[in-house]
């Protein structure tokens, strides 16, 4: 186990046992390597390749993390912090291109697509990032979720286990907060 | 919205959500007290509809789309330098190439300008565009593009200048059109030759690909982007580009094992990525599929696995087209009879996949016939492309030149040097970089996998046998690609417990019953590889679950006298032993080595009885464990003659047992054979030898203490390395330096060790384990000696009770802790209880290990101090 891995546990374990500010320093613990890690495939020449949808998490999970030392509950907090990274890291992004200088018209960049018909409707993620912060004034567990399940790449289950709710509650906050976001986004766009 | 108001819309919102549509309206009507409130919820309730799939798929997914849906601002028409954009002739991922003319029409010249993306004009791009103007204007050759010009753009964006080819990527040249193999070797060998004119220049291309190379109309190809290439003069310190940049810029598929394990690169890497793109020209495969992202896995299959052989992987190809033609005219008649795949019409997916972004729907139109068939690949030319893409630079040819000299040989009918690769060479290979557990259990997936494929040979040479031969055969590749899926994640230079490997094991056990759901036999067999492989890491388990299972299907579905239930009954006894049942596993053995002797299998007959004698020379069956090794030996030395690993852990075993029969002499002489057989084969981190090692150090144990230790020592920090912190054979070795120590009399030291042993039941070394009982054992007689009866006490019986459940009542393991318990009885006070047990531990020992053993003469020495 490297050192940087020994830390890493050492502060979940904290975070596990109540020490919320360990949070922080996981944080910018993880930040550094999500961030290496997000480059990496930002900027792979191929475009061929479809990513899983958290395989980029995981592999810094796997990285970062000794699993044999490490419990679900861990775990768990581990992938809160990475899809809090990950949304920092495609919202950042986002914003670069848009901010562009060329860009001129500040045209906001969408997660588009390479063309398929059946794929999902485009997100604006600086719009949704937007949305989801007025979201986390008034609810904050429902845009926790969002965040959980839509940058971190968890599932119903697993956002369960993190936030320690009932997958039935995941699934009924998620749908209401879909359903919020959406009309949000619409009505400023 | 206040979380108040937003809490009252929730409530009402997901009651309506539960009722039908058409109860909706009503009930929100009468729940809503307000009419901003009812708005706010008809709202969402509308919304929530239309949002069903929005957000539903990860941002991450799109990811990796992200760069490619990029709007690259327009550059055509555009004026750069003294050229005018004319079109865009390729999109890559960092930029973009441009056709263009001289703006002032001085020349009528069309160009091609490289031009890079905005923002990917990073400094390490621009660094590289740097690099490639250097480099190419270095080069002049025929076959490789001419640098004519380069600069940067008024708003700072570097760009190339280059001759313009008229022409197509290797890939779709040869996939639209009828190119003969003989023409394809010639179109190879100029692109040999620009490559070794790059090399005499001392420049690397390290990114050779079918894509970089454009092929004229009259088939002249020509080498383009030279982004990464190295510079290899020697008196050029600056290295371009570390490990990680080559890493991710350079293309894996065609990139060599040293590339990706981010070794040092040199001429032969461009050989290897000359011999996959040889591969892939004269079979329309890829050698690899590379179905994943992670770094890891790519890097695993490129530097462990064997490609197809060039001809099998063409003649797949040729076999789907003929199965398909089958199902269309329904018979194929007299065609059976002529050279399969000759002149049938094919496909080149994979190189045409390469260029497609351009025009996704090209891949679709028919592609002309391959004038050739897999048999023409067969022998030279396999053995050519295989010799160039060998994962160990210095096998390959020693360069471009040579590789070309070959295929000129092979033109000519001159016999060519290079050889096929010896399946014995690639197996050994194979497991010297798997190292142990991992090693053990990619061991018997090979032999396992050799062996069905052996007996597909034969089946296959009887006659009438041919559908059960495909059969056999299809097996074997699917257990195949199983196993090399399972492992391709597993990272070689990760040694011990391997975080990955417990993964990917983890996630292959789970997936056995999905993918092989129907084939209990397959199913059986990866279970026995899985169950294996833990139990060689010492997590039993998983090891216990697999290998009953294997166990169980195989009873259901073969024969009980099969060689198949055999070996899990033999695997399952292995398991039993690790966990200490000793009891349980002989039956099991019995059991197998009878089958094994009824079938005439003297190699399994063999193994069998190595085990079956560890166990007999544990329980004190000296004489019987003695019989077992000594037949073991001579068949052994019958199959595989004097000096052979297998003949050494005979030798070792028989030793061992002549130590616990306390013919020190005899136990120490053969171990030193076995280890200095054992060591012309291995290197030191093989577990055989480090076993041996062991074994040897503690018959050093008697004679010369410090050698032992070292020894010892030597064999802790290899097993730790090897096989993890916590693995069951860590214990042994603990406990060996514990009790070293307690013979020497530092009964501190040997106190603090044999703890350490006991720690490791909180991290899965299980109690009945031996090492538990013994480190037990040697806590309690560390205590007495240090006068602490009392504490000693319950350590010795911990250990007595533990020893009771796994031995037999009057086994001298039993007699030597009762030997130590009636001393600390003795000294607490209960005397007679105490001089009984002393008294009749002595006679047990006294009968089983007799009277010059130093276990007996130890035993009788403290019975006689209190008497």
């Amino acid at each position: 186990m490297s050192d940087e891995q020994r830390e890493i546990s050492l502060i979940l374990k904290d975070w596990g046992g109540g020490k919320r500010d360990s949070a922080d320093l996981l944080l910018s613990l993880v930040y550094d390597e999500l961030r290496r890690i997000a480059r990496r495939y930002l900027r792979r020449e191929r475009s061929d390749h479809t990513l899983q949808p958290t395989a980029l998490v995981h592999e810094a999970y796997l990285k970062l993390i000794d699993i044999s030392d490490v419990s679900w509950q861990d775990r768990a907090h581990f992938f809160a912090v990475a899809s809090n990274v990950m949304r920092r890291i495609l919202v950042d992004h986002a914003r670069a291109r848009t901010t562009d200088k060329r860009g001129g018209d500040a045209q906001r960049i969408a997660l588009e697509d390479a063309g398929e018909i059946s794929d999902p409707p485009d997100v604006d993620l600086l719009a949704l990032d937007e949305a989801l912060k007025q979201l986390a004034g008034f609810d904050e567990q429902q845009s926790r979720i969002v965040e959980l399940r839509f940058f971190g790449g968890l599932t119903v289950d697993e956002t369960a286990h993190v936030l320690a709710v009932s997958p039935a509650t995941v699934k009924r906050e998620w749908t209401m907060a879909k359903a919020w976001l959406f009309r949000r986004i619409r009505a400023d766009g | 919205m206040s979380p108040e108001k937003w809490l009252e819309v929730k409530e009402i919102f997901n009651a309506a959500l539960d009722l039908p549509a058409a109860a909706r309206k009503s009930f929100i009507a009468e729940k809503c007290a307000d009419e901003a409130l009812r708005a706010e919820v008809v709202a969402l309730l509308d919304s929530a509809d239309e949002a069903e799939d929005f957000i539903e798929t990860p941002a991450l997914t799109r990811v990796s789309r992200l760069v490619t849906a990029e709007k690259t601002p327009s550059f055509l028409g555009r004026q750069i330098g003294a050229y005018r954009i004319e079109k865009e002739l390729g999109k890559g991922g960092m930029g973009a190439v441009y056709l263009a003319s001289r703006a002032d029409r001085e020349f009528d010249k069309k160009v091609a300008i490289k031009l890079i993306k905005r923002g990917f004009d990073t400094d390490e791009i621009i660094e590289r565009f740097r690099h490639e103007r250097q480099i190419l204007a270095a080069l002049e050759h025929p076959n490789i593009t001419r640098l004519i010009d380069g600069g940067s753009t008024e708003d700072g964006l570097p760009y190339l200048v280059m001759d313009y080819v008229e022409g197509l990527p290797l890939g779709r040249y040869c996939a639209t059109r009828s190119v003969s193999l003989e023409e394809r070797l010639a179109i190879f060998l100029k692109i040999c030759a620009a490559v070794n004119y790059a090399h005499r220049n001392l420049i690397i291309h390290r990114d050779l690909k079918p894509s970089n190379i454009l092929v004229s109309e009259d088939g002249e190809p020509k080498l383009l982007d030279f982004g990464i290439a190295k510079l290899t003069s020697p008196n050029s310190l600056q290295t371009h580009g570390d490990a990680s940049t080559a890493f991710r810029v350079m293309t894996p598929e065609y990139a060599s094992p040293e590339q990706v394990g981010g070794q040092p690169v040199t001429t032969a890497s461009d050989v290897y990525s000359l011999g996959v793109i040889l591969y892939e020209l004269l079979t329309g495969q890829r050698p690899f599929r590379l179905r994943t992202n992670r770094a890891e896995e790519i890097s695993r299959i490129i530097t462990e696995t064997a490609p197809t052989r060039p001809s099998d992987s063409l003649r797949s190809v040729e076999g789907e087209k003929g199965r398909k033609g089958e199902g269309e005219k329904g018979r194929r008649g007299e065609g059976e009879k002529r050279r399969r795949g000759e002149g049938e019409k094919r496909e080149i997916s994979s190189l045409e996949a390469e260029d497609s972004s351009a025009s996704p729907r090209r891949r679709v139109s028919a592609s002309p016939p391959l004038l050739f068939s897999s048999s023409a690949l067969k022998g030279d030319l396999d053995n050519i492309i295989l010799m160039a893409m060998r994962k160990e630079p210095e096998r390959r040819y020693s360069s471009v030149e040579q590789f070309a000299e070959d295929i000129r040989r092979y033109l000519d009918g001159r016999p060519v040097i290079a050889r096929e690769d010896s399946f014995s060479y690639r197996a050994e290979k194979f497991v010297k970089r798997n190292k142990a557990g991992v090693a053990a259990g990619v061991g018997i997936a090979l032999s396992l996998v050799g062996g069905l494929i052996a007996a597909s040979r034969q089946a296959k040479i009887a006659r009438g046998q041919r559908d059960r031969a495909l059969r056999e055969t299809e097996k074997a590749e699917r257990i195949n690609q199983f196993l090399q899926k399972m492992l391709a994640s597993a990272d070689p230079r990760e040694r011990g417990r391997d975080v990955r490997v417990l993964e990917v094991l983890g996630e292959a056990g789970r997936s056995i019953e999905m993918d092989f759901a129907d084939q209990p036999d397959i199913k059986a067999a990866l279970h026995t590889t899985i169950g294996t492989t833990y139990l060689n890491l010492g997590l039993l388990e998983p090891a216990e679950d697999h290998l009953g299972r294997a166990l169980d299907l195989r009873l259901k579905c073969f024969p009980r006298r099969t060689a198949e239930v055999a070996a899990s009954l033999n695997n399952f006894g292995l398991l039993l032993k690790a966990k200490g049942d000793l009891k349980a596993a002989e039956p099991l053995y019995r059991e197998a080595l009878e089958i094994f002797r009824r079938l005439r299998r003297p190699d399994d007959v063999a193994e069998v009885l190595d085990n079956l004698g560890y166990l007999l020379a544990f329980q004190g069956k000296n004489r019987e464990a003695l019989a077992a090794h000594a037949e073991e030996l001579e068949i052994r030395r019958a199959l595989y003659g004097e000096n052979h690993p297998k003949v050494a852990k005979t030798i070792g075993s028989l030793a061992n047992v002549f130590g616990v029969l306390g013919e020190r002499r005899k136990n120490e002489s053969l171990q030193r054979r076995a280890l200095e057989i054992l060591r012309a084969f291995y290197d030191e981190t093989h577990p055989d030898v480090i076993t041996a090692m062991a074994r040897l150090a503690s018959v050093l144990m008697f004679a010369d203490k410090t050698e032992a230790e070292k020894l010892f020592e030597k064999v802790l920090r290899l097993r730790r390395t090897v096989l993890g912190e916590n693995h069951p054979d860590v214990a042994w070795t603990l406990y060996d330096l514990a009790f070293l120590n307690a013979e020497r009399g530092d009964y501190a030291a040997a106190e603090r060790l044999a703890r350490e042993v006991l720690a490791m039941r909180r991290r899965g070394l299980t109690d009945e384990h031996p090492a538990v009982s013994s480190a037990l054992l040697t806590l309690g007689r560390s205590l007495l000696a240090q006068g602490r009866p009392e504490t000693a006490r319950p350590a010795l019986e911990e250990c007595l009770a533990l020893r009771r459940k796994t031995l037999n009542a009057n086994h001298w393991l039993l007699a030597t802790a009762n030997s130590f318990y009636g001393e600390c009885l003795l000294l607490l006070g209960e005397t007679e209880r105490g001089k009984r047990l002393l008294r009749e531990s002595c006679e047990v020992l006294l009968e089983k290990l007799g009277p010059a053993h130093d276990q007996t003469r130890a035993a009788a020495e403290r019975r006689d101090k209190y008497k």
